[in-house]
């Protein structure tokens, strides 16, 4: 890969080669760990652990590639597609680890929230990692809170949908009579929501805060670009299956097939809109 | 009155609402002019819906943490039907050394209730200096403005892409728009003289055509083209500012005729003579004015506040104790590698 910009340094030129090498062992470990998940085992513990051991591998190397960039660069990944791509690949694979640690239940949803993992992986090893700077006037500390909370609400609601996901597909197999049994699926349908009400809140707070930011960086806090747009009815399509769930007696794998479409919605907006558009905001950019 | 307000307060009617609301986002997605407009209706909707939920619900009122986030959403619906009601949107160019007329300001978007104050503003445009990085990215603009009257030295101030100016509740942003600006003097031939700017397109977006038209006071058009500004250097940290505009030439079209003037130089035309005094830059502000901004993110602060205290009591109720990590092993044995 060649990165045009700053010119030939021999520490500039180290520091790619660290970054691109962390790149592909992180995302390689993605791979292995989706790999080993999918994998037809026996019940040896061990193994079953293997693949988180192998996310928090990959996390920690994703980690490294961004500290590297950050540190050549001086400024976060906040502009290009692949830094976009490269921060939700880790952000996300971090939220992940934490929670799967934390809530060995939620694990049921791996198997369909690892390949996302190493989709997202892939496809930062497929676009340019040039750097286009960060305009100084767009670098104040709401930028911060907006990305974090953002990344924060994918990466709470990403293991959800993926065990509604799983939940979704047993339910199918379940009409098709043939019957397979989830984990006490009451319980990972209780989960799902306690992670999406958790995610509707980042959510919420993703918007306000990009709204002061927007404000201060280019003087008006809503202006319907295409990324506040697709982000405001993201949450509304939240809040509307939240709503739903209240109001009508939504079958559980209904509630569960919407919660997917949001996501397929927020995956959109979160790389569609800017990949079209090339950066994050760039009709202001 | 009861069966009105139970209508009113239903959630499908909160469903239907955010469905518009959805709608008319998309709309305003497609076309930017009429969304805010169309917007007020969904959300007019949903605020009514939700006074009537509050009012007639009072398992929803005992509930304090929903409650909190509801008002606080409700305060944001009145708080932005405020603010459009009352804004103003509005742009104005402003040559070095010119001060503020709030006759030449451009309105984009002013509510019906909008407070018309601008004629409070007091400025006057100093020095401007745009900062560029390499590849003509822009850095900060740097305007030094005197906010008192006489353009007294002891209230000048500068301003800048991330502190605007603030006064009589309207926010003077810098934007990306500035160019060069041709100061002329007209002097009729009963003697009266008028002095004034003709704004070049703006620069470096327009570099190739630094030229604009203007017409005499006697109705006759002259085309001003400005030669030799400021080079631009994209390879490297560059500025725009006005003191490096001393080899500019003006260049006047006049039908078939070019007539080049330096600085000082005069050219006699039909009625009259006109002067080429000075080239200046001339700097493009965007004016805003929404006096509920910041209750309007107050009242999202607690209205976010409010939903996750709401969360919090909501988990506590049903402890979510994972017999992965506690039991001994799972009741049915999962078919997925847990």
């Amino acid at each position: 890969m060649t990165r045009p910009g700053p010119p030939a340094d021999p520490n500039t030129d180290l520091h790619c080669m660290l970054e691109t090498l962390c790149l592909w062992a992180g995302v390689g470990s993605y791979e292995l760990s989706a790999v080993v998940l999918l994998w037809p085992t026996s019940g040896d513990r061990t193994l079953r652990q293997l693949p988180y051991y192998l996310l928090a591998l990959g996390v920690a190397l994703l980690a490294i590639a961004i500290t590297v960039r950050w540190l050549t660069l001086a400024q976060g990944p906040f502009m290009t597609m692949y830094e976009v791509l490269l921060s939700n690949a880790f952000s996300l694979g971090l939220v992940t680890a934490i929670i799967y640690f934390w809530i060995p239940s939620a694990r049921h949803g791996a198997v369909f929230v690892l390949p996302f993992l190493c989709m997202l992986g892939l496809w930062a090893l497929t676009v340019s990692p040039e750097q286009v700077p960060l305009p100084p006037t767009f670098d104040n500390p709401w930028l911060w809170v907006h990305v974090l909370t953002g990344k924060l609400f994918l990466g709470t609601f990403l293991p959800a949908v993926g065990l509604a996901c799983v939940l979704l597909f047993n339910h199918g197999l379940l009409r098709m009579g043939d019957p397979v049994i989830v984990y006490e699926p009451e319980r990972l349908d209780l989960l799902i929501w306690r992670l999406v009400a958790v995610a509707f809140i980042f959510d919420s707070f993703m918007l306000v805060a990009g709204s002061v930011w927007a404000h201060d960086a280019w003087g008006r806090y809503w202006s319907w670009d295409p990324l506040e747009t697709w982000a405001l009815i993201t949450w509304l399509a939240l809040a509307i299956i939240l709503h739903m769930r209240l109001t009508f007696n939504v079958p559980k794998w209904v509630n569960w097939l919407m919660l997917t479409g949001v996501l397929v919605l927020a995956f959109l907006t979160f790389f569609g809109v800017p990949f079209l558009s090339l950066t994050p905001h760039s009709g202001v950019m | 009155m009861k069966p009105f307000l139970a209508a009113l307060g239903s959630l499908r009617l909160t469903l239907a609402a955010m469905l518009l609301l959805v709608g008319t986002a998309l709309a305003g997605y497609r076309n930017p002019d009429i969304s805010l407009d169309w917007v007020t209706l969904p959300l007019a909707l949903l605020g009514l819906n939700l006074l009537s939920v509050i009012f007639i619900n009072k398992r929803f009122r005992q509930q304090h943490g929903l409650l909190v986030f509801h008002l606080g959403l409700l305060a944001i619906i009145v708080l932005t039907g405020i603010g459009l009601m009352t804004r103003l949107s509005a742009r104005v160019e402003l040559v070095e050394g010119q001060s503020f007329d709030p006759a030449e300001v451009v309105t984009i978007k002013q509510g019906p209730w909008h407070p018309l104050q601008l004629d409070e503003v007091h400025l006057v445009q100093g020095p401007v200096r745009v900062d560029y990085l390499s590849g003509l990215l822009r850095d900060e603009t740097q305007s030094r403005i005197w906010t008192g009257r006489d353009a007294d030295p002891m209230d000048s101030r500068m301003v800048t892409t991330r502190e605007p100016f603030k006064a009589a509740g309207y926010r003077f942003q810098p934007t990306a728009n500035k160019g060069y600006a041709v100061i002329l003097t007209w002097t009729g031939v009963d003697g009266q003289t008028d002095t004034g700017a003709v704004h070049m397109d703006s620069f470096p977006l327009y570099e190739w055509k630094q030229e604009n038209d203007w017409v005499t006071p006697q109705g006759e058009k002259l085309t001003l083209q400005l030669q030799q500004p400021s080079p631009v250097q994209a390879d490297g940290p560059w500025s725009l500012q006005s003191s490096d505009l001393s080899a500019s030439q003006l260049v006047i079209h006049r039908g078939n005729q070019s007539i080049p003037l330096e600085r000082g130089g005069s050219v006699q035309v039909q009625g009259g003579q006109l002067q080429f005094e000075d080239v200046r830059l001339w700097l493009g502000y965007s004016i805003e004015y929404n006096v509920t901004l910041l209750w309007q993110f107050v009242a999202a602060i607690i209205a976010i506040t409010g939903l996750a205290v709401h969360f919090l009591q909501k988990f506590a109720q049903v402890p979510l104790s994972d017999p992965a990590r506690t039991a001994r092993g799972p009741k049915h044995r999962s078919t997925l590698h847990a």
